[in-house]
C-alpha cells in the first residue's frame, strides 16, 4: 500500500474508533437526562457528522497544491489573530467553564485556537523556507517568529488555553530545529521559554494548583486532584483486558469530561492495557508515516510542513495521554480524532489532509 | 558561490534528516513510556484502583419495605400501606412566609397564623402537614411555592373505615403501630428496609441498568385475621341498632368460633375510624371488649351451675325453695324479678332466680365457686392477641364476706370483660374445653399466600363433657318459652344462652346507681352442635333494660345471618311449619375450613333417584339432619365426626335408602 493509503487507513480507523468511544462515553449523560433516543445519540451522531466533514476536508486539502500555502500563510495568520480576538466580543464569543475559547456559528460553536495551531505550522514552515539565508542572523531569522509566537500565545493565554500554548511552543521548537535555525539561537531560547512558562504557571494560582496536583493528587482528592484521581481509577481498574466496551463505570459522572479531554481514560477502563497499547501504537505509526512523508517531500517547504503537521497531531495525542495517565499536569487538550468536538476534529483532519497533499506531490 | 549554496543545502538537509531520526527515536521512547505507565497502573496497581472504584461506585441502597396488609379471614384488606405526600418547608428558601401561608391555609384547612409561625422559623426542615389527601397534594404542587416541598411517605389506609376500628387500631405518623392489631403485631408488620447493592454515579445519584433494575417498594409480611368483615359488619349493625333503640351509652359484642376460639367479630358502639384517629378522642381508641371491666349480672349463674353440677351438690332436677321472691341476708334483702316458690335447679337458670342462685352458691361454698370462676378464666387475662387487655376483677374468696359471695352468685361484685364472658360461654359450648381467643390467623405474603399459620392459644378442660352437656341443655331452655332469653330464639337453628341485667356502681358514690344497668346476653348456636358463641353487652340502656330485651335480639340478628353465611346446616324446622325447599350448605371438612360446597336439597317426588350428599366432617346430628331432609336414612357407627360414608357422595340412591356412616373422634 502506498504511503498515502496507509495514512488514510490510520485516519479512518482513528475516526471510527472516535465515534465508537464517544458513543460509549456519552451514554450515561444521555441516560441521566432521562431522554429516550435512538441510534447513536446526539453526541456520537454529531461526532460522526464531524468525522464525515473531516474526511471531506482531508480529501479536499489532499488535492490542493501545497505550494499555494506559501502565499496564503500571512493572510491566514491575520485571520486567525482576528478570530482569536473575536471571542472577546460579547454576543459573538461563548464562555464555557469560565474560559472564552469559542464563538457561535449557528447551532455549533467554533474553537479558533484549534485552527490557529494549523495555521501557525503553515506560516512558520513558509517563513523558515522563505528566510533560508537570513536564518543565520538572530534578528532577521528567529526573532520575528518569536515575537509573533508571543502575541499568539498571549491571545491564547487570555482565553485561557494553556494547553494550546504549550503545543505551539513545542512545535515551534521542532520546526526551528528542522528548518535550519542555528542551534546556538535555539539553546538561547530554551531557558527563556522555560522561564516564561514557569512564570505564567506560578503567577496564576489556579494553574499552579493544577500543576502541583498531578504530582500528588491525594493531597486534595476532592478538588484539584479529583480529575486526575478519577482518571487513574478509570485506567487502573481496566486491568489488562478492560472491563468491556461500554461497561465502564467511571463515565457515570466520576470522570469530569468522559467524552472530551478524558476519553482515553474511558478507553483504558473499557479496553484495558491492550486498548491503550494499540492506541499508542497507532499514534506512533502515524508519527512514523508523517516523518516518512517529510523525508520524501519534493522541496524543503513540503518537508518542514510535513514535520510540523505530523508533530501537531501526535504531540497533542501524547500530551493528552500523559495527562490522563498522570505524568503531566492537566491542561485541557483534546485527543485528536477521538475527543468529542467539531473544531478539534476538523482542524486535525485539515492537518492530515495537508500532510497527504505533501505526500501526493512527492516524487 | 554555487558550491557554497550547495554545500549549505547539503548541510541543511543532513541536519533535517538527523532531526527527523531524533524525532522518531523520541517518538518511540514516548510510546514505550506511555505503555509502561499504563501497564504500571493497570497491571501492577490494578487491584488498588479497582478497590477504590468499587468503594465509590457501589453503595448500599435501602429498598422501602412498607407496612404489611391486614386482611380478614376471606382476604379482604382491612389495612393497607399507601403512599401519602407530606408537606415540609425549608425556612431558608421561603422569602414570603405571609404570602405562602395565605396560599396554603385554604388548601390545608389550617389557620393562617399557625402556618405563618411555622414558615417564619428559619429552620431548614419543618413538617407543615403529613398525610395529604390527593387533592391537597395536587393543589400544593400546582401552587409551586418556593421552599415548600413534598416528600412521599408510606402511610396507612383503612378501606372499611370504622369497621373494627378499635380492633385493628392505627399507626402513628412515624410508622409505629399504636393500638390494636397494629400495635401487637407491629414487629411483624413493620419491617426494616431491605439493603441492596446499587451503583451510584459521581453525583451520588443511584444508577440502574436493564439487568439491575430499580427495586420497587415491597411488602414482606402481611397478616390474615380470623375476623370476618361480613360478620363484623353484621355485629356492628345489630349492636348499633340495639344501642340506638334503647338510648344506651355504649355497647360491645364478641362473636367467637365455639370450636377453636377464633374471634370472628368484635364490635363496638360507638365505633372509631382509624383513618382519622387524630380527630377522635383517645378514649374512643380503646378496645373496650378486652379493656373495660363491668359487673356481668346473672350470666354468671351459668358458671355457678357448672360448679354446682360438676361438684354434684345438686342435680338438675332437684328442687330449691325460692322464698317467694324475697330473702334477707345479713342486713341486705335479695329480690327476684318474679317471685317463685319451689323451682328445679334447671328452672333457677331458666327464670334466672337470684334467690335460687344464692342458695346454690351457699351449698357450693365460696372456695369452690371462686375456683370455678377462675377455671372459666375470670379474674385473669384470656391471652388474646390484643393489647391493653384487662384481667377483670375477682377478689380472692378469702376476702369475701357472706354477702359478697352471695351476690357474686348472680354476678354482682365481680368485674369481667366482654371477651372473658364470650370465651367462658364458648367453653361450655365447646363441651367444656376453654381455649385462648385469637384474632390473627396467619402470616401471609403480599399476595395473601400463607407463609406461616399462627398457633392457636392453649386449651384446657374446665368442665367434664357430661356436665357441659347438661349445662347446654339448661341454657337451651333459657331461650325457650318461659325463659328470660326468648328473644334469642332463632327460626332455623336451635340456640342457647343466658341473660343478665346488672346494676352499675356509681363511681362517685360507690353505691349502685338506681337507674343504671348493664344488659348482657351470652349464648351459642346451634345448640345441638355449637358453632358460634357470642357475648353482647349494652351499657346503660334507658327504660326496660333487661338483658333478655336489649342484648338478646342482637344475638338473634347476628346468628340468623352468621350461621347461614358460614354454611352451618339448620337443625330446626322453621317456626311457620312449612316444609319449604331451601338451600342447605355445610362444611365439607373441618380441617379445610372455607371449602364450602353447596347442595340443593329440593324435596323430590317419592320413589325418585336421590343424590347422596357429602356428609364428611359433619357431626352425627348434622349428618342425620342432612340425610333426613334428603329423604334418606342413616346407619351410624362410632362417635364424633363423619369420616366415611357408604354409598359415597354424589352416588345415586332410591329415596328412603340407608346410608352407612362411620364416625370418629377427631
Amino acid at each position: 500500500m502506498s504511503l498515502r493509503g496507509q495514512i488514510w487507513v490510520l485516519l479512518l480507523a482513528f475516526l471510527a474508533f472516535g465515534v465508537l468511544m464517544v458513543y460509549s462515553a456519552s451514554a450515561p449523560r444521555l441516560l441521566r437526562g432521562g431522554d429516550v433516543w435512538m441510534g447513536l445519540g446526539p453526541y456520537a451522531s454529531r461526532q460522526a457528522l464531524f468525522a464525515a466533514l473531516g474526511i471531506a476536508l482531508a480529501a479536499f486539502f489532499e488535492r490542493i497544491p501545497y505550494s499555494w500555502y506559501r502565499r496564503a500563510a500571512k493572510p491566514l495568520l491575520l485571520v486567525v489573530l482576528i478570530a482569536l480576538s473575536l471571542v472577546w466580543i460579547p454576543g459573538v464569543g461563548v464562555e464555557i467553564n469560565s474560559a472564552r475559547r469559542w464563538f457561535r456559528i449557528g447551532m455549533f460553536t467554533l474553537q479558533p485556537s484549534e485552527f490557529a495551531k494549523v495555521v501557525w505550522v503553515v506560516y512558520l514552515s513558509a517563513y523558515l523556507c522563505a528566510k533560508r539565508t537570513a536564518l543565520e542572523d538572530f534578528r532577521t531569522g528567529i526573532l520575528p517568529t518569536c515575537l509573533l509566537l508571543a502575541v499568539l500565545s498571549a491571545l491564547l493565554l487570555l482565553e485561557p488555553d494553556f494547553g494550546s500554548c504549550v503545543i505551539l511552543a513545542g512545535i515551534s521548537f521542532v520546526l526551528w530545529a528542522v528548518g535550519g535555525v542555528p542551534w546556538r539561537h535555539l539553546f538561547l531560547l530554551v531557558p527563556v521559554g522555560l522561564a516564561g512558562l514557569g512564570t505564567l504557571a506560578v503567577t496564576s494560582p489556579y494553574r499552579l494548583e493544577r500543576l502541583l496536583a498531578f504530582l500528588d493528587p491525594w493531597t486534595d482528592p476532592l478538588d484539584s486532584g479529583y480529575h486526575l484521581i478519577q482518571s487513574l481509577v478509570a485506567i487502573g481498574s481496566g486491568g489488562l483486558w478492560g472491563v468491556g466496551l461500554g461497561a465502564g463505570q467511571q463515565k457515570l459522572s466520576y470522570l469530569p469530561e468522559p467524552f472530551t479531554d478524558f476519553i482515553v481514560a474511558v478507553v483504558g477502563e473499557e479496553l484495558g492495557l491492550l486498548g491503550l497499547a494499540v492506541l499508542s501504537l497507532g499514534v506512533l505509526l502515524f508519527f512514523w508515516k508523517g516523518l516518512e512523508v517529510a523525508r520524501r517531500a519534493r522541496d524543503p517547504f513540503g518537508a518542514v510542513l510535513a514535520v510540523g503537521l505530523t508533530c501537531l497531531v501526535t504531540f497533542q495525542a501524547w500530551i493528552n495521554m500523559g495527562v490522563v495517565l498522570g505524568v503531566l499536569p492537566t491542561k485541557g487538550l483534546a485527543f485528536p480524532f477521538l475527543s468529542y468536538g467539531g473544531s478539534s476534529l476538523t482542524a486535525s483532519c485539515t492537518a492530515v489532509g495537508m500532510l497527504l497533499g505533501v505526500a501526493r506531490r512527492s516524487p | 558561490m554555487t558550491s557554497y549554496e550547495d554545500g549549505k543545502r547539503l548541510r541543511t538537509e543532513a541536519r533535517f534528516r538527523r532531526c527527523c531520526g531524533a524525532l522518531l527515536v523520541i517518538g518511540i521512547l514516548v510510546c514505550v513510556g506511555l505503555v509502561c505507565r499504563a501497564g504500571w497502573l493497570q497491571v501492577v496497581q490494578g487491584d488498588k484502583w479497582r478497590e477504590i472504584k468499587i468503594g465509590q461506585v457501589q453503595g448500599s441502597f435501602q429498598v422501602p419495605v412498607y407496612r404489611g396488609t391486614i386482611r380478614d379471614g376471606q382476604g379482604r384488606p382491612l389495612a393497607l400501606g399507601v403512599q401519602k405526600g407530606s408537606l415540609y418547608a425549608d425556612g431558608k428558601l421561603i422569602s414570603d412566609p405571609v404570602g405562602t401561608a395565605r396560599v396554603l391555609a385554604p388548601v390545608l384547612g389550617e389557620s393562617r397564623r399557625e402556618l405563618e409561625g411555622k414558615l417564619s422559623a428559619k429552620k431548614r426542615f419543618v413538617w407543615i402537614k403529613r398525610g395529604l389527601s390527593s387533592d391537597q397534594l395536587r393543589r400544593v404542587t400546582e401552587a409551586r411555592l418556593p421552599g415548600i416541598g413534598v416528600q412521599m411517605e408510606w402511610g396507612r389506609y383503612y378501606p372499611y373505615g370504622d369497621l373494627a376500628g378499635q380492633v385493628i387500631g392505627f399507626v402513628g405518623v412515624d410508622g409505629k403501630g399504636l393500638e390494636g392489631i397494629e400495635k401487637i403485631y407491629d414487629g411483624l408488620l413493620r419491617q426494616d428496609p431491605r439493603k441492596v447493592i446499587a451503583f451510584r454515579d459521581g453525583g451520588r445519584r443511584r444508577v440502574w441498568f436493564r439487568d439491575a433494575s430499580p427495586p420497587v417498594p415491597e411488602e414482606r409480611y402481611g397478616l390474615r385475621l380470623h375476623l370476618d368483615a361480613f360478620l363484623q359488619d353484621t355485629c356492628e349493625a345489630a349492636l348499633e341498632e340495639a344501642v340506638r333503640k334503647h338510648g344506651a351509652r355504649a355497647g360491645e359484642a364478641v362473636l367467637l368460633d365455639a370450636r377453636d376460639f377464633r374471634v370472628l367479630a368484635m364490635a363496638h358502639y360507638p365505633s372509631f375510624n382509624p383513618n382519622a384517629y387524630a380527630s377522635a378522642q383517645p378514649d374512643q381508641w380503646r378496645n373496650r371488649v378486652v379493656a373495660d371491666v363491668f359487673e356481668p349480672g346473672s350470666v354468671l349463674k351459668v358458671f355457678l351451675m357448672a360448679g354446682v353440677l360438676e361438684a354434684g351438690v345438686y342435680g338438675p332436677e332437684q328442687l330449691i325453695f325460692c322464698e317467694e321472691g324475697k330473702m334477707r341476708l345479713a342486713s341486705h334483702t335479695i329480690h327476684d324479678v318474679h317471685p317463685h316458690g319451689w323451682l328445679t335447679v334447671r328452672d333457677v337458670l331458666k327464670v334466672s332466680s337470684n334467690i335460687g342462685a344464692v342458695k346454690l352458691v351457699q351449698a357450693l361454698g365460696p372456695r369452690r365457686y371462686y375456683d370455678e370462676l377462675v377455671q372459666f378464666g375470670f379474674g385473669r387475662k384470656t391471652g388474646v392477641d390484643l393489647p391493653g387487655e384487662s384481667g377483670g376483677l375477682l377478689r380472692p374468696y378469702a376476702q369475701w364476706r357472706p354477702v359478697d359471695f352471695a351476690v357474686a352468685s348472680f354476678g354482682q361484685g365481680v368485674g369481667v370483660t366482654t371477651l372473658q364472658l364470650a370465651t367462658a360461654v364458648a367453653a361450655v359450648a365447646n363441651g367444656g374445653v376453654l381455649g385462648s381467643p385469637r384474632v390473627a390467623a396467619s402470616v401471609v405474603n403480599a399476595e395473601n399466600r400463607l407463609i406461616k399459620a399462627l398457633p392457636p392459644g392453649p386449651a384446657t378442660r374446665v368442665l367434664s363433657g357430661k356436665t357441659a352437656q347438661y349445662l347446654k341443655e339448661m341454657m337451651e331452655e333459657v331461650v325457650q318459652p318461659g325463659g328470660t332469653g326468648t328473644r334469642a330464639a332463632l327460626s332455623d337453628y336451635t340456640s342457647a344462652g343466658k341473660t343478665g341485667t346488672a346494676q352499675v356502681a356509681d363511681r362517685s358514690t360507690g353505691r349502685y346507681a338506681p337507674d343504671k344497668v348493664t344488659s348482657v346476653f351470652v349464648g351459642f348456636a346451634p345448640a345441638t352442635h355449637p358453632r358460634l358463641a357470642m357475648a353482647v353487652v349494652v351499657h346503660e340502656p334507658k327504660g326496660e333494660g333487661y338483658g333478655g330485651v336489649v342484648a338478646a335480639p342482637v344475638f338473634r340478628h347476628v346468628m340468623e345471618k352468621a350461621l347461614p353465611y358460614l354454611g352451618v346446616p339448620p337443625d330446626k324446622e322453621p317456626d311457620d311449619g312449612s316444609n319449604r325447599p331451601r338451600l342447605v350448605r355445610w362444611e365439607e371438612d373441618r380441617d379445610s375450613a372455607g371449602e364450602i360446597s353447596a347442595w340443593q336439597a329440593e324435596s323430590p317426588p317419592r320413589g325418585e333417584q336421590q343424590v347422596i350428599p357429602d356428609l364428611r366432617g359433619l357431626s352425627l346430628k348434622a349428618a342425620v339432619a342432612v340425610l333426613k331432609s334428603a329423604g334418606l336414612e342413616a346407619a351410624p357407627q362410632g362417635s364424633g365426626r363423619v369420616v366415611h360414608q357408604e354409598p359415597g357422595p354424589g352416588e345415586q340412591a332410591r329415596r328412603g335408602a340407608v346410608v352407612a356412616i362411620r364416625l370418629k373422634d377427631l
